[in-house]
């Protein structure tokens, strides 16, 4: 297991975000979390990057706790909207956040690359779109050889260029070992790529669908696992 | 791993990028307090006048000391980074190092015309500024770092009893600093008699020692002792601001801001919402100036015909003191401001919201006092014209561009 999750329950005020949910990450898998607003993923991956303090609960990196420097250097994480260092360039940005990882700053310039993004290399992150600020999210949570990857719907307001390009870091990533975690709502390229399913709901796990069940679920058809969100998430509006 | 150097070298560059006026306004601020201080020689009152400048001074450079540990606004980047606790504490130290040597500058700027005057009896007033000065490069950071190290040492202790943390005790975050830096006003105040050789209930000798050493041995002891903290403080510090933001269990909107909502766009009103909240969660000081500035200004209202100075003193420096709030409605230290660009929230609306806050602090504690105070004064005509300026300045503020958080 490349990450463990146990236990995990994280409270805002009388309200519990993430109600005591367990689930462990392989190494080379590229795992979707699926849910409605409010469901608690944001607040999952936050936890698992180390960001916030869980209320109760574990969370380990390759066996080191997550607020660990160790666990630290291995998890790369994107959030929504990203938090970037507004006047460094892109490229500087990313190279801080190599170098801090314990990497080189060079590695930010071949991971810039590899996602397209080589010709805004020397922009300062306070002049870019929405989708730019997303892919050079996903830039800083690559870099340095993160061997857990996780990605707060960081596919959302991409064009299918910069989709396709994400999709083969990931699946580059995936290849050398690490494990891809990723809140969307957008399906469709991503889950014909994923190796498991999970969906969250009012805080709770309620779907771990990996495997067999995975594949079978595939050849239902197209729109199988939007058939299942549906089914299994009643459409109550923001919680 | 980053060093502290390489850490440094990062931030030297982000903010030479960074537009910023903070030396232009220390020499602005040291040269209106020489001229002022230079007036006072001819009323019988300077040295008074760079001592009440001095404490105020001290207080606004030794409270920004939280914005530059815990409260800063890349706090959730670098709570996910293996940064070392005593890289992220050299950080912060060197940034309140910084606004203390802008706020020697000022004093040392301001107390120019009082050492042409009588430089030996200027030394004990320059001693007692120094003092202070190490005070808020030193035992600022230090007071911020251990409320920090109270906070993170308290949910530690709240998650080993598996108990909910909800109620960490955030308060003490700015009220640990708070209550350091009323102190040393205390000391201040308590041996300002013996500076100019009178009698005192302390001798400044004693006050400025003692502050001197404080201020240096405590920031040597909080990076010895807590600036391993720093990690953890930055997380639980995040945390704890999703959760008080997330539910707004936090002190309420001030029922003004609240009768304003109405007047404003939807979008406008529940941004002023959390505005009020947060600021006043992070900035207590700002009711607490604003009701200083209030007394004062009602004192002289029932008290008329004295001497403009005090007035202007109170308007001018209410004035730049709500610039200064603007500037922090600008930039909210949390990840709040990026989460509004992503909701959509127009450059248009925070102006709006923020003009309203501002306007807001500013005819509560200034504005209504202060005109009637300009209308019993004995210029009437410049106290009120001193009034619209210094409105028009309040009114200006909020309506530059935000600062990215």
């Amino acid at each position: 297991m490349i990450a463990q999750v146990n236990q995990l329950s994280v409270r805002y005020g009388r309200r519990n975000a993430v109600d005591d949910i367990s689930f462990e990450l392989r190494a080379g898998e590229l795992v979707l979390l699926l849910g409605p607003n409010g469901a608690g993923k944001s607040t999952t991956l936050s936890a698992m990057s180390g960001a916030i303090t869980p209320t109760a609960g574990t969370i380990t990196i390759a066996g080191q706790p997550v607020v660990t420097d160790a666990a630290k250097a291995k998890v790369g994480f994107a959030d929504q909207p990203p938090a970037l260092y507004e006047f460094f360039t892109v490229e500087e940005h990313v190279g801080f956040v190599a170098q801090a990882r314990g990497g080189d700053r060079a590695e930010a310039t071949a991971v810039l690359t590899q996602l397209g993004l080589q010709a805004i290399a020397a922009r300062p992150c306070r002049e870019l779109s929405f989708g730019m600020r997303q892919r050079v999210g996903l830039a800083a949570a690559l870099v340095a050889n993160t061997s857990v990857i996780l990605l707060d719907e960081t596919l959302n307001g991409l064009d299918p260029h910069a989709t396709r390009h994400a999709l083969a870091a990931l699946t580059a990533a995936t290849a050398r070992g690490a494990a891809v975690l990723m809140s969307t709502h957008l399906l469709g390229s991503a889950e014909r790529r994923c190796d498991r399913v999970m969906l969250m709901n009012k805080g709770k796990l309620i779907e771990d669908l990996h495997g067999d069940a995975l594949a079978a679920l595939a050849q239902r058809g197209p729109t199988a696992l939007e058939d299942l969100y549906v089914e299994r998430i009643a459409d109550e509006g923001p919680t | 791993m980053l060093s502290s150097r390489e850490f440094q070298r990062w931030e030297r560059q982000a903010a030479a990028r960074t537009p910023s006026h903070a030396w232009l306004w220390t020499v602005a601020v040291a040269a209106a307090l020489a001229g002022w201080v230079y007036h006072g020689i001819d009323h019988g009152d300077p040295t008074t006048r760079w001592l009440v400048v001095a404490v105020a001074g001290f207080a606004l450079a030794f409270l920004r000391a939280p914005t530059h540990f815990f409260w800063r606004s890349d706090a959730t980047l670098l709570a996910r980074l293996p940064i070392a606790g005593h890289v992220l504490f050299d950080s912060g130290l060197r940034r309140s190092l910084l606004d203390a040597s802008r706020y020697a500058l000022v004093l040392i700027g301001g107390a120019a015309p009082l050492l042409a005057t009588d430089a030996h009896a200027t030394l004990p007033y320059l001693a007692i500024g120094a003092a202070l000065v190490a005070m808020a490069a030193g035992a600022g950071p230090a007071a911020c770092v251990g409320a920090g190290t109270l906070v993170t040492q308290d949910r530690a202790r709240q998650l080993l009893a598996g108990s909910a943390p909800a109620t960490a005790p955030t308060a003490v975050l700015g009220g640990l600093p708070g209550f350091v830096a009323a102190i040393a006003i205390v000391l201040v105040i308590g041996c300002a008699g013996s500076l100019d050789g009178g009698s005192a209930e302390l001798p400044w000798p004693l006050v400025a020692a003692a502050l001197a050493t404080v201020g240096v041995g405590s920031a040597l002891v909080a990076r010895q002792a807590w600036a391993v903290h720093m990690p953890a403080m930055l997380r639980d510090v995040t945390t704890l601001d999703r959760q008080q933001l997330a539910t707004l269990q936090i002190l309420p909107a001030a029922p003004l801001h609240r009768l304003l909502a109405p007047a404003m766009s939807p979008a406008a009103a529940r941004l002023l919402d959390v505005r009020s909240r947060l600021m006043s969660r992070r900035y207590p000081m700002a009711s607490v100036a604003g009701a200083l500035a209030f007394v004062i200004l009602l004192v002289l209202a029932i008290w008329p015909r004295v001497d403009l100075s005090l007035f202007v003193t109170t308007v001018v420096s209410s004035a730049v003191y709500a610039v200064m709030l603007a500037r922090r409605l600008r930039q909210a230290p949390t990840a709040v401001p990026r989460l509004e660009r992503a909701l959509g929230i127009t450059e248009d609306v925070q102006r709006s919201a923020h003009t309203a806050w501002v306007q807001t602090w500013w005819w509560l504690f200034v504005g209504v006092p202060g005109g009637i105070a300009a209308a019993r004064a004995n210029q009437p005509a410049i106290a009120v014209g001193i009034l619209a300026v210094a409105t028009l300045l309040t009114i200006m503020a909020p309506r530059r561009q935000s600062q990215p958080a």
